[in-house]
């Protein structure tokens, strides 16, 4: 499905941005040049070059290492401070032996021993870089001053010196020495971070720390070889300015760290890691160095430094902004005249605030996102004071008409009407004072914050002057509130010091508690016991009483016919059918729902069972999951069913090394192993692919080919350096293996659908030759197509004699697929269940699921 | 049950919600004047520590700010050379003018204030990040301070300013530690008695969430700066009024300091957590060491080498706890 070719390589959106960034840099270095040789005589010559290296090395040279700091997501605040602190110390190591070449390895050395204190204390105590660094410089700036005595100290070694000050001719031009470090540096930051596994780890970390890690990135190690690296630069640097000024200057280089940031910042370079070159970093020091040697040069008072300094950071920064705002409205306008427009009558009264009303009615909606159409066309009835299922599978557009109910989107056509009045909602405030509530399914607490104050969020009660808040009434109400939902909380509580299940409970009542006549509940009942439900059953049910209208949004196809009064089914951004819950059952609501019979879906041809692979006996991680025994065969699925909080991912989490167990033996063909941390799994030939595909599964600003050889870095590289046609054929292959729908291998993963974006997280996993695959929730918020193909999938690995553990809440995908199932409640295994023949029942499973062991 | 909640003992309820955190803070704070005040019995001596607080009100003042700043998730670098460019520009307003206090007064608060509008017009309008955003107004107003100062050498004589810079009153309190209680004050009822204050929690907590509740992000978020830059503006006044004179190297290592005291005083780099309380603390440990290094003779230079370790040390205990915490 590859496009080959020239133009497959034109969908390279990141390398168009790219470009487009170079072009607009070179412009106004350009336009400096032509505005500096009308103004400065003798501006267009050789020495103005050689000026411009000798001015430009230290900077350069910083920004390289800075680059690989930042692209990890880090900043580094200190090399300012560790050149003064090592040119220092390489100072007076110097005029005590005489010998140049002590002078050297002491600059080197001590500027990758402070890289190393940064790295060790960033990478493997997780501290903030910001913070660690501006420690470390504060440390470095005053050791320095104590041991110079706050003076400079001369150094008048020539050999020493001539690094940083030495010219030589080359066919009549003066050329000066330094330029033979800076190139040097450039080319080996450009080979690092372009050609070899390192620079690859440290995009991928950059991207997304938490797949880096999954995808058996040593993520500590890297992070401090990179401010090891930076240190490596410091100590070059720290040679050639003291050698500039035959000195070591105690407040030397001070302030350099910003410059550094700057033309990083400039050059493309995101703060938050992942993403920009070194090509744009060296870009944006040419620029800075042209401006300054400029302003140098005119004899202007040097604060116009800074001002234009402060400009360029903005200017850089805005034209990026704005390009990218452009790009994204015209993508949306563009897909929005596809369809035709239902005009908004013009005649009709606009609702300012719902009282009580017979119907809610969306007309003709449409919305669109950048490559998704995620509404097409809704149009259904809500009869007010009833509750109103809405399901579908994921990505059915749920979520999405939700969203524009609570004003977190716009509607891109179409309209809602209250009784035949518009009711527009302009944002989240606005519908909120229109009398419209929500419980989200992520829980939307703020940590740090009280019960009282999370139910008061946005609508607090001013005090009597108004300017602060009545803080005694609202624990107060608070009370009264929690009271009468019948639940045990202490208002004044923060939120972080309760379980899942309390917050979930403060969550709905902050819902209740607004005057809101729509509530809508989405996935309420997911992290909440049997007891608490009822409770909010009983809720549900008083609040109908009320008038009160709620959209409740499940999964949960059974606790629906407890609760609903009628059910909309929505199937790919399009309304299906609106039905009053008496005349719908089950079978029929799921084929309303994915359009064909779920098993054909989940059906899988069994094959013979190998040998055993796994045995796992008595695992237990403290606090989490307590004595789980199983087994896993070549060439066998295992499926892992039981509620959400059951332990099951957790379980697997222990078998892949990112958690430890605290007892309990893990046998690996039959010899018992521990796994430390993903390497050590992944070499094993364990993987496990995540459930949080955002989370873990796909780094989204790299390219589909750099996404499914991520893990496998060792099969296409050598001695450390990636061999890029072996990387492209790898990646081609699976591309192909997997009918991955992308233009081309350099496509950014991020534009794919969420189905692709699945299957090239499979890839990555398949392409470092796995033994055993765990698969977490493997077909959650995909559409049914790609469920289909992903479970054919599993068939054909299963049929290469891998094995396989599935952990499923979907019990059709369970029962489907497995050969035995193991059931787990609360931590522990309730039962073994063999289905070679697909016998197994979703009742057998849920009574053994909700089977309480304690 | 309610009506338990309510009147449960005040004290216990404080005594509990400082976490352990600030426990190690005051430990810190106690042991140094211990072990100091053991090395030169001097250190207690009542003007000692008049002078102490002289000297951190500024710094713990710009600590105030960017402790708001820093629990909604953000940072602000400008505050430094933001205080310089404030305070040169209230110096000079005030000398043209004929020397009226009034005008360096309010010279140095608008000074702050409209940086700090600046710094939430670019975070939040023009949706850059606050890291970004306040490195390029640092230069900027590094470049002003220049700017408005140049040629300029005068000195500040009115009977007010040394007031504001050193007074005392009734002989015990320093006025400049009197504002700095002051802001101390007004800045722990914005975070624990006002919408405004909640909302910079929730902001900094999960932001999403605060968004869906119907928080408007871009107004309280820009009110953070535009309050961090009001800091800035007191912060710059003081320490005008006690260098006397109008001096473009104002900044001194006001940003660095302001940012570790903060830090130190537990408020979290990633956001949502941070009390008045704690950064009071880090502010006076910092004030602390750098004043007893200075009385046990050690060169001011090696202090700043000093103030880095105490820095290093605090963060390392506080990764350790949390190390810990989540096994």
């Amino acid at each position: 499905m590859a496009l080959k070719g020239k133009k497959a390589e034109d969908k390279d959106i990141y390398r168009q941005q790219r470009i487009k960034r170079y072009m607009i840099l070179m412009g106004i270095t350009l336009a400096f040049i032509i505005l500096y040789s009308f103004t400065i005589p003798n501006f267009v010559s050789i020495d103005t070059v050689t000026n411009l290296i000798r001015q430009s090395t230290v900077l350069t040279i910083l920004a390289c290492g800075m680059t690989f700091v930042i692209l990890t997501g880090g900043i580094d605040l200190s090399p300012g401070a560790f050149i003064a602190l090592a040119g220092a110390l390489a100072a007076m190591a110097i005029n005590a032996t005489g010998s140049a070449l002590v002078g050297f390895a002491v600059c080197i050395i001590a500027g990758i021993l402070l890289g190393f204190i940064n790295g060790l204390l960033i990478g493997y105590l997780k501290v903030y870089p910001f913070i660690i660094t501006l420690a470390t410089m504060f440390l470095a700036r005053g050791l320095t001053l104590h041991i110079t005595g706050g003076s400079r100290i001369v150094v008048s070694n020539e050999v020493f010196n001539a690094l940083g000050s030495y010219n030589f001719r080359l066919g009549g031009v003066i050329v000066p020495l330094v330029i033979v470090p800076l190139v040097l540096m450039i080319l080996l930051s450009y080979w690092l971070l372009n050609k070899s596994v390192f620079g690859r780890k440290v995009y991928i970390i950059g991207g997304n720390p938490r797949a880096a890690r999954a995808s058996g990135i040593n993520v500590p190690w890297v992070t401090m070889l990179v401010y090891v690296y930076m240190g490596a630069m410091v100590g070059v640097a720290t040679i050639i300015t003291m050698g500039r000024s035959a000195s070591a200057q105690p407040l030397a280089a001070t302030g350099t760290e910003f410059d550094v940031i700057t033309a990083a910042v400039i050059g493309g370079i995101t703060l938050a890691g992942g993403a920009g070159t070194l090509a744009g970093t060296l870009l944006g020091c040419l620029l800075m160095s042209f401006m300054l040697m400029g302003v140098n040069m005119i004899n202007i008072p040097i604060y116009y430094n800074y001002i234009i300094k402060g400009i360029f950071i903005l200017f850089a920064v805005l034209t990026d902004e704005i390009s990218t705002r452009l790009a994204t409205l015209k993508q949306i306008r563009a897909e929005a005249k596809k369809i035709d427009r239902v005009p908004a009558k013009d005649d009709v009264d606009e609702v300012d605030f719902l009282g009580e009303f017979k119907t809610l009615s969306f007309r003709n909606i449409n919305k669109y996102f950048p490559g998704v159409q995620a509404l097409d066309n809704v149009s259904f009835d809500i009869q007010g004071g009833t509750v109103h299922a809405l399901v579908g599978e994921n990505g059915a557009g749920k979520s999405t008409l939700m969203k524009i109910l609570l004003g977190v989107y716009q509607i891109d056509s179409g309209e809602i009407l209250i009784d035949g009045k518009r009711l527009a909602i302009r944002s989240p405030q606005d519908s909120q004072r229109k009398g419209i509530s929500i419980i989200y399914q992520e829980l939307a607490l703020i940590p740090e914050l009280t019960v009282a104050q999370n139910i008061f969020l946005g609508k607090e009660k001013p005090g009597r002057f108004r300017l602060t808040l009545d803080i005694k009434e609202m624990l107060a109400r608070t009370g009264q509130l929690i009271n009468r939902l019948g639940i045990n909380i202490n208002p004044s509580n923060r939120i972080k010091d309760l379980t899942v299940g309390k917050q979930q409970m403060v969550e709905i009542a902050r819902a209740i508690d607004s005057k809101a006549r729509i509530v809508v509940m989405d996935e309420p009942t997911s992290a909440l016991s049997e007891s608490d439900k009822e409770i909010l059953f009983d809720l549900i049910r008083e609040l109908k009483k009320q008038g009160i209208t709620i959209i409740y949004i499940s999964h949960r196809i059974q606790e629906l016919f407890e609760i609903a009064d009628w059910i909309t089914v929505l199937r790919d951004g399009k309304h299906v059918i609106t039905l009053p819950m008496s005349e719908v059952d089950e079978n029929s609501l799921v084929r309303y729902m994915v359009n064909r019979e779920i098993k054909d879906v989940f059906y899988r041809e069994r094959n013979p069972i190998g040998t055993k692979i796994l045995e796992v006996n008595n695992l237990t991680r403290e606090g989490v999951f307590y004595d789980v025994s199983f087994c896993v065969s070549a060439g066998e699925v295992l499926g892992i069913a039981g509620l959400i909080g059951a332990g099951r991912t957790e379980v697997a989490r222990c078998l892949f090394g990112l958690d430890r167990p605290t007892s309990g033996e893990i046998m690996l063909d039959g010899e018992k192993v521990v796994i430390p941390n993903p390497q050590a799994a992944l070499q094993k030939g364990i993987c496990y692919v995540s459930e949080d595909r955002r989370g873990e599964g796909i780094i989204p600003l790299l390219s589909v080919r750099e996404n499914i050889t991520a893990a496998s870095l060792q099969k296409v590289s050598n001695m450390g350096r990636i061999i890029k046609p072996l990387e492209i054929k790898i990646a081609r292959e699976y591309i192909e293996k997997f009918g991955i729908k992308t233009p081309a291998d350099t496509y950014p993963i991020g534009n794919l659908s969420g189905g692709n974006q699945q299957k090239c997280y499979l890839a990555r996993v398949f392409a470092c030759d796995p033994r055993l695959i765990i698969f977490d929730e493997p077909t959650r918020g995909i559409d049914i197509g790609a469920k289909a193909e992903i479970h054919k999938l599993i068939e054909s690995l299963a049929k290469m004699g891998i094995g396989i553990i599935i952990i499923s809440s979907e019990l059709p995908e369970i029962l489907g697929s497995s050969d035995r199932i193991i059931v787990m409640a609360e931590g522990r295994m309730t039962a073994v269940l063999d289905n070679t023949k697909g016998s197994t029942t979703q009742e057998e499973i849920m009574s053994y699921a909700t089977k309480l062991t304690s | 049950m309610t009506k338990d909640i309510i009147t449960e003992n005040f004290i216990i309820k404080a005594i509990k919600k400082v976490p352990t955190q600030r426990w190690v803070a005051v430990g810190i704070l106690f042991v140094l004047v211990l072990v100091i005040s053991i090395a030169n019995p001097l250190f207690l001596r009542w003007n000692n520590i008049i002078g102490i607080t002289q000297q951190v009100a500024a710094m713990g003042i710009i600590a105030l700010g960017a402790m708001v700043v820093i629990i909604t998730g953000g940072i602000d670098l400008s505050s430094g050379n933001g205080l310089a460019m404030a305070g040169v520009l209230a110096g000079v307003l005030y000398l043209r003018t004929g020397e009226n206090i009034a005008v360096l007064i309010l010279g140095a608060i608008v000074g702050g204030l409209v940086l700090g509008i600046i710094n939430g017009f670019l975070i939040t309008k023009s949706n850059l990040k606050p890291f970004v955003a306040t490195l390029a107004t640092m230069a900027l107003a590094q470049g002003m301070t220049l700017l408005i100062s140049e040629g300029q050498l005068a000195f500040l004589t009115h009977p007010v300013t040394y007031m504001i810079g050193g007074g005392n009153i009734l002989g015990f309190l320093s006025i400049p530690f009197a504002i700095f209680l002051v802001m101390c004050l007004i800045t722990s009822i914005i975070l624990n008695r006002t919408k405004f204050g909640t909302y910079i929690y929730a902001m900094g907590g999960n932001e999403e969430a605060a968004h869906y509740v119907g928080i408007n992000i871009t107004k309280y978020k820009w009110l953070t700066y535009i309050y961090a830059g009001f800091t800035t503006g007191v912060a710059a006044l003081i320490a005008i009024c006690r260098v006397g004179q109008i001096a473009p190297n104002l900044q001194g290592s006001f940003l660095l300091d302001g940012i570790a005291a903060a830090i130190i005083g537990g408020t979290s780099p990633a956001g949502g957590k941070g009390t008045v309380l704690g950064t009071l603390l880090g502010v006076l440990i910092l004030g602390v060491i750098s004043n007893a290094l200075t009385f046990m003779n050690v060169s001011s230079t090696a202090q700043t080498a000093v103030k880095g370790a105490i820095i290093l040390l605090a963060i390392l205990i506080d990764a350790l706890f949390n190390l810990r915490k989540s096994g």
